[in-house]
């Protein structure tokens, strides 16, 4: 069985290109069938925003080129661009991009967590469409446990890697359970929705929307279930929130020194998360030096973001170890699995053998009770177990052995002719 | 015997703290509260064993003194891992621990001359001892929300900003530990007295003449400790009165707890050798 894999991705592809070969949910059905209808014996569709990876298992090598003329007539599409924009690889290096992609080592923002689910789903939907059985499903065990293991041996999703999700980290810093603390948003914008975003996701307790348009900020409080109050307002609003996140086009500094002293009074100093990421800056930088407020700007949020990116580099080199190590013990565990089937017949072939010269002796001898038959049967079943145990052990041990060039060499390390020379002596 | 392998398994937890604070790793949380327990547990067996062999509890030897401050540091390392599941608390209580029990295998368990048995006496040490290390506990903590609100203030997010919990949770731990102490101390100080009154009764002396007989029997280092435990036990006291009453903001109720508690141990170990 081969392993081959035909992808492209944000590396290979630019956007506009990998917009043409995106699949949508409905043509998944149609897709595995023409594929499986190749002399293809198990097929793996990945389909995300920055990827599409086709995975096969067929009884031949695949070159290249009777891949890309297997997708064009699956998807209708130009076999050229595709050519030119995608990647094949087989066998070992086909095993290391999947364990690699479902990590997050291959990601655009390496450590990413969301791949892990996505390629978790693309297993699922070839299940559905019957597309894998024996060996891909096994891939699939293989690659999410690999992809669990990255994650929790290795820092590579610690550290925030984005503006706004590095906001919400810093924010756990402060208050250790957001579903007890308030927000407020300052400004309707595409960064505050993905602040808001965050936040949600990490069950913040409740948020407030101003926006100096009124409309929008009820809009935007619509949509995520939170409350907007008029622009002129927010400083009301600053008397009882946790963390404040600030992005207007103001020129001009919408919270004071004086003010924010005042507001603090008024809150008996309970601590306060500020972040501003507009530019020019909505708050006076002055205010950080009020005990109990801590103050970002969009370039702290960077540098964090920076350091993070760098220490998930570092983390990689660690994921990229476990990958290595996964890789050799994969192969392993196909060729058992390869074998099995062997090793089932041949211990079915003993049983039999057994079970016809057991006959030919009870006839022999005529003997009739039960009990010593039964005696018999189980002594020899043992003999039979024993013996099949010990060569089954020593062959799944050395299946993939470099050391085998004869059956000579074969039958040393089947029947272990070392222990058995070391015994006679 | 003992106490050696209480002193081991305090090292073996205090290890695991670590291993989980630098490398992350997950299985080094059970077996440090698993250790720490195992410690506990032989801790409180030496305490049984000389309560079998003497028929007391010898509780003014420093062997017994060095014995319950290991546990005490350690059961207080516990309640409040069980309380906030941050293992990293640990990193600073364990070592008093293990300091403790290291003390107690070369101290002297003779008694300081003897007074009268009390159930009383029984339950004055292990309070008044409790409420010291809740306000050790609480110190640290104070000491923790200060760095970390350093780090939070100057952008440094280094390791120490990672491994420290939120300011939120070492305020709560600093204001719980601060409660702890101040009831358990109290507690003790009551069971202190009424074993006062209860030497006054037997010896048909004042209170006052009681007290002051006890104290006369006792090394001067262990009267000034006394004195300045209840300096700190009335700090903490007016810290809790003022942050209940007023609202004391986080940074100034840690602020406030380390410049007490530092000037009260400083003022203590200043009369301690002056004498």
């Amino acid at each position: 069985m081969y392993l081959t894999l035909l992808g492209l991705n944000h590396n290979s592809a630019p956007i506009d290109i990998r917009e043409q070969f995106a699949i949508q949910e409905d043509q998944y059905n149609g897709l595995y069938l023409a594929i499986l209808s190749k002399d293809v014996s198990e097929c793996c569709i990945i389909s995300t925003c920055n990827r599409v990876e086709f995975y096969i298992f067929t009884d031949d090598d695949v070159s290249k080129e009777t891949f890309l003329e297997i997708i064009e007539d699956a998807m209708s599409v130009d076999k050229n661009k595709l050519a030119e924009h995608s990647y094949h690889k087989s066998g070992r290096e086909a095993i290391e991009h999947i364990f690699s992609v479902a990590s997050g080592l291959d990601s655009l923002v390496v450590g990413e967590p969301q791949v892990l689910g996505q390629v978790k789903d693309a297993f699922q939907r070839a299940k559905d469409n019957f597309a894998i059985s024996t060996f891909m499903l096994h891939l699939q065990d293989y690659t999410l446990k690999i992809a669990k293991k990255v994650r929790t041996d290795t820092g590579i999703c610690n550290n925030p890697v984005s503006v706004s999700y590095a906001a919400v980290e810093l924010a756990k810093k402060i208050f250790d359970n957001l579903k007890s603390a308030s927000a407020l948003i300052i400004g309707a914008g595409e960064m505050c929705e993905l602040a808001i975003k965050h936040f949600i996701t990490s069950e913040i307790g409740s948020i407030v929307i101003t926006n100096r348009t009124y409309e929008k900020a009820v809009n935007l409080a619509s949509e995520y279930n939170a409350r907007a109050i008029e622009f002129d307002k927010f400083t009301e609003a600053l008397e009882e929130v946790d963390i404040v996140i600030s992005s207007t086009g103001a020129d001009h500094f919408i919270i004071t020194h004086d003010r924010m002293a005042s507001i603090m009074n008024t809150r008996k100093h309970k601590p306060l998360f500020i972040i501003d990421i507009a530019v020019p800056r909505d708050i006076d930088p002055e205010i950080a030096k009020i005990d109990n407020i801590y103050l970002y700007d969009i370039d702290d949020l960077k540098q964090i973001v920076e350091s993070n990116k760098k220490n998930r580099e570092k983390e990689a080199k660690k994921a990229q170890e476990i990958i290595d190590v996964a890789i050799n013990k994969f192969y392993k565990s196909v060729e058992v699995m390869k074998i099995n089937p062997v090793l089932k017949d041949v211990k079915d072939f003993f049983i039999s053998t057994k079970d016809n010269e057991l006959k030919k002796y009870l006839e022999k001898n005529k003997i009739e009770n039960e009990d010593e038959i039964a005696k018999l049967d189980t002594f020899m079943s043992s003999v039979i177990n024993k013996q099949l145990h010990n060569l089954f052990t020593n062959i799944k041990t050395n299946v993939d052995s470099k050391k085998i060039h004869t059956l000579a060499d074969a039958a040393k390390i089947i029947f272990n002719q070392e222990e058995i020379d070391n015994g006679e002596k | 015997m003992f106490i050696s392998y209480a002193l081991m398994v305090y090292i073996l937890a205090f290890m695991n703290i670590l291993l989980r604070v630098f490398i992350s790793s997950k299985i080094a949380v059970i077996l440090a509260v698993l250790f720490s327990l195992i410690g506990l547990g032989l801790n409180i067996h030496e305490i049984a064993i000389r309560y079998v062999l003497i028929g007391d509890l010898q509780s003014s030897t420093l062997f017994d003194f060095s014995i319950f401050l290991s546990i005490a540091f350690n059961l207080t390392f516990l309640f409040l891992f069980y309380r906030y599941k941050k293992i990293v608390i640990g990193l600073f209580l364990i070592p008093f621990s293990i300091i403790f029990t290291a003390v107690s295998m070369f101290a002297p368990m003779a008694d300081f001359p003897s007074t009268v048995y009390s159930l009383w006496r029984f339950g004055h040490l292990p309070f008044v001892i409790l409420g010291s290390t809740f306000f050790i506990a609480s110190f640290i903590s104070s000491i923790m929300y200060l760095i970390q609100d350093n780090n939070l203030r100057l952008k440094r997010f280094g390791k120490i900003y990672k491994i420290f919990p939120s300011l939120d949770t070492l305020n709560n731990i600093n204001t719980i530990c601060m409660r702890v102490g101040f009831y358990f101390f109290t507690i003790g100080s009551i069971l202190g007295f009424l074993w006062i009154v209860q030497i006054a009764e037997v010896n048909e002396l004042s209170w006052f003449k009681s007290l002051q007989f006890i104290l006369s029997s006792y090394p001067s280092f262990f009267i000034i400790k006394i004195t300045f435990s209840m300096i700190t036990c009335i700090y903490f006291a007016i810290l809790i009165l003022i942050k209940t009453k007023y609202g004391l903001p986080p940074k100034k109720l840690a602020m406030f707890t380390v410049i007490g508690f530092f000037s009260v141990i400083l003022t203590y170990i200043g009369v301690g050798v002056s004498l």
